[in-house]
């Protein structure tokens, strides 16, 4: 393989990393937003919910990417094995194997995710929780991982993930999150069915 | 008149003429009818449920029949409802004819399982003794006497190993329940009653009670007229006067202000109806039915509204808390019935003011809960809140004004 | 599609928590109750709104973005129990 190519394979093994964090850290937030069964300026739970999705699947989108690329790249070292079992690489094993575990963990929420009609509510909830076990190994890989993990704009690109992701950490933990703006609410004289058809 | 053993708790067993279930005499009923044979009979009788939704029973079994996997029969003896008393008096005085209703129910089904659900309120060591001495294969499962635990789904779910709590009625138990298979769930009179019909036919059946609501049920009666105090069960033909049936318990009709027909989801009629007679047709007017024969009778001295009101509060207390409407709805239904109920003595709010907010808001909880919940347990409760509104009008009327006309 | 059957938005309630993005995707057929719960604008069967045929792709998509799967469309027969919504009781 020419230097040029795994030079441009290199990159986008970084590349495509460094999105797929970004993506993520979106869908954690907004998977919390959508919990939270609040509307967001515009675009609605609908929206936040759909966003929450398609981030999701983007960034599974640039890991596949991030590992063919860094599969095929001869400086990566990364091996088929490597891919599905953690901590064996030969480049960084620690923080490797984080990204290797998140992988296994992103498989499984996404196949239950995509299968959650068959696989039922409760254990597509269940799987769901690993998301939260999930991110911060990412985030762990990203930084220990990355050859540009001790570079600035990472460390400050993670440092933003993380306030994001810690800020809607604590409001998911706030006593008042799970009722969506509607505790205290006074019985109106109307049945909300009412408007828009006038007796 | 006749009278049989206290069961427990003070329970009177209170017997008349028109006793079939109560004078059983133990003997096993030996009739095996084939699925059809069986169909027709249900259908020659006019059965229908005795345990409160009054369906008929030849079709839930016809519904059952028609699935595909081996089905299951479960017997209700569960009883949640608190003021209904006669499950568990089929239980300890006619155990033999509920196994042999639930024995007759799975042979004519080829029911894969049969099992009797009785819950930790009763007694249970007829019934399995009963059970044993002729090698039945129905088994007896203890389960919590809760109000919405005893409801079809629940009693499954805890069958099947999960909480008794109801689910969603989609898909129903007929077409997937115990042990995923298609079951028929019946109460514990219905499979008594239908012991009876295979040995005495469909004639026999129907040669008392109305034509359209044929044979005898199991009432319930509680409540009081000033000094006297009914709890028990008896035997009585569809159709009978309602006040023949108190009387039998000492109830004297010119001291109670009206009565509860059907139990904490049923109606209330008013002490001028106490003339009606107890079938489907005749109680139909008052939004009310026969269905698991609790009669509940209040006191002259008491207060509708207060006692629609503290049921309202029980049954607001009973929900699962599963269904958002329900779980939120309830209690604010019962609160405001209590506003509406502590009127008159709540000095603060000017009489006219304010207060016929009060009814509005009570009607527009009851169109919010309405439907909307996996069991009928807030509409049962919008049910008997609405008929408090309609038959007792007038004592609303007096709160509204500031004073209770009790 | 038979003449003698309808499509109904059937409601889980014992999944239904209160997200409410159904009533986003179907405002003619679902509005909200004041805890946040679906109800039933139009006719309904149950509590569970009759779905014209016109509203059944935008019915899959509102079943589709549950997060809890509380929804699901079911066939019911056209002679079976409809009510008129509640709003319309209200009216009488």
């Amino acid at each position: 393989m020419s230097a040029v190519a795994e030079q441009a394979l290199w990159a986008l093994g970084r590349g495509t990393g460094v999105v797929a964090l970004v993506l993520m850290t979106i869908s954690v937030v907004l998977g919390i937003a959508t919990r939270s069964g609040r509307e967001i300026a515009g675009w609605g739970r609908f929206g936040v919910n759909e966003i929450h999705r398609a981030a999701a699947l983007m960034a599974t989108g640039l890991v596949v990417v991030h590992l063919g690329s860094l599969l095929l790249d001869p400086y990566a070292q990364l091996r088929w094995f490597d891919v599905v079992v953690p901590f064996a690489g030969r480049f960084r094993p620690v923080w490797q194997g984080l990204g290797t575990l998140a992988v296994d963990l992103l498989v499984v929420v996404m196949l239950t995710s995509l299968l959650r009609r068959h696989v039922g509510p409760r254990v597509f909830r269940a799987v769901h929780w690993a998301t939260y076990a999930l991110w911060p190994l990412v985030v762990g890989h990203a930084i220990g991982n990355g050859t540009d993990g001790r570079s600035w704009w990472l460390l400050a690109l993670a440092g933003v993930c993380v306030v994001a992701v810690g800020s809607a950490v604590a409001w998911r933990l706030l006593p008042g999150f799970a009722d969506r703006g509607h505790r205290g609410v006074r019985i109106p004289r109307q049945v909300p069915a009412r408007a828009g058809r006038q007796a | 008149m006749p009278q049989r053993p206290v069961i427990g708790g003070g329970l009177r067993v209170v017997g008349s003429v028109h006793d079939r279930l109560l004078a059983h005499d133990g003997s096993p009923v030996l009739g095996r009818p084939g699925l059809d044979e069986l169909s027709e009979l249900l259908a020659a009788a006019a059965l229908t449920g005795r345990g409160g939704a009054g369906f008929p029973t030849g079709r839930k079994l016809a519904t059952v029949a028609a699935q595909p996997r081996r089905p299951a029969v479960v017997v209700n003896a569960v009883e949640g409802e608190p003021l209904s008393r006669k499950d568990e008096t089929l239980i300890a005085l006619a155990p033999g004819l509920v196994r042999d209703g639930a024995e007759i129910l799975a042979g004519a089904l080829g029911a894969g399982r049969v099992v009797v659900a009785v819950s930790d309120r009763m007694e249970s060591a007829a019934l399995r003794r009963s059970i044993a001495a002729v090698g039945s294969r129905a088994q007896v499962r203890t389960v919590a006497g809760t109000f919405v635990g005893g409801q079809e789904t629940a009693v499954v779910n805890v069958l099947n190993g999960r909480p008794q709590v109801p689910s969603d009625p989609v898909p129903p138990t007929w077409e997937r329940g115990l042990e995923r298979r298609p079951t028929l769930v019946v109460n514990t009179e219905t499979a008594a009653q239908i012991a009876l019909l295979v040995r005495h036919g469909a004639a026999w059946f129907r040669s008392v009670g109305t034509a359209e609501d044929p044979g005898t049920f199991l009432a319930t009666v509680s409540g009081s007229s000033t000094e006297v105090v009914a709890d028990g069960v008896t035997e009585t033909p569809r159709g009978a006067p309602m006040h023949q049936v108190l009387g039998l318990f000492g109830l004297r009709t010119d001291l109670v202000s009206g009565v509860l027909v059907g139990g904490y989801h049923g109606a209330w009629l008013p002490a001028s109806a106490l003339n009606t007679p107890l079938d489907v047709a005749a109680l139909a007017p008052w939004g009310a039915a026969p269905g698991a024969g609790v009669l509940h009778v209040l006191d002259r001295r008491q207060c509708p509204i207060e006692a629609t009101a503290s049921i309202a509060g029980y049954l607001a207390g009973q929900s699962a808390r599963q269904c958002g409407p329900c779980l939120n709805g309830l209690p604010v239904l019962a609160h405001t019935l209590a506003l509406l109920a502590g009127l008159p003595g709540d000095a603060r709010r000017s009489p006219t003011r304010g207060s016929h907010d009060l009814v509005a808001r009570v009607e527009h909880l009851t169109r919010l809960v309405e439907y909307r919940g996996a069991c009928a347990h807030p509409d049962g409760t919008v049910r008997m809140v609405r008929s408090m509104l309609r038959t007792f009008g007038a004592h609303l009327e007096g709160h509204l004004a500031g004073t209770c006309p009790r | 599609m038979s003449a003698s059957r309808q499509q109904v938005l059937h409601v889980d309630w014992t999944r239904c928590d209160g997200h409410g993005a159904c009533a986003e995707l179907l405002p003619t057929l679902l509005a909200l109750d004041p805890w946040g719960f679906p109800m039933a604008r139009g006719d309904h069967v149950r509590g569970d709104p009759v779905v014209p045929p016109g509203e059944r792709a935008q019915a899959r998509r509102a079943i589709a973005a549950c997060p809890l799967l509380a929804l699901r469309l079911l066939e019911v027969p056209s002679r079976g129990p409809v009510q008129r919504a509640a709003s319309d009781a209200a009216s009488r």
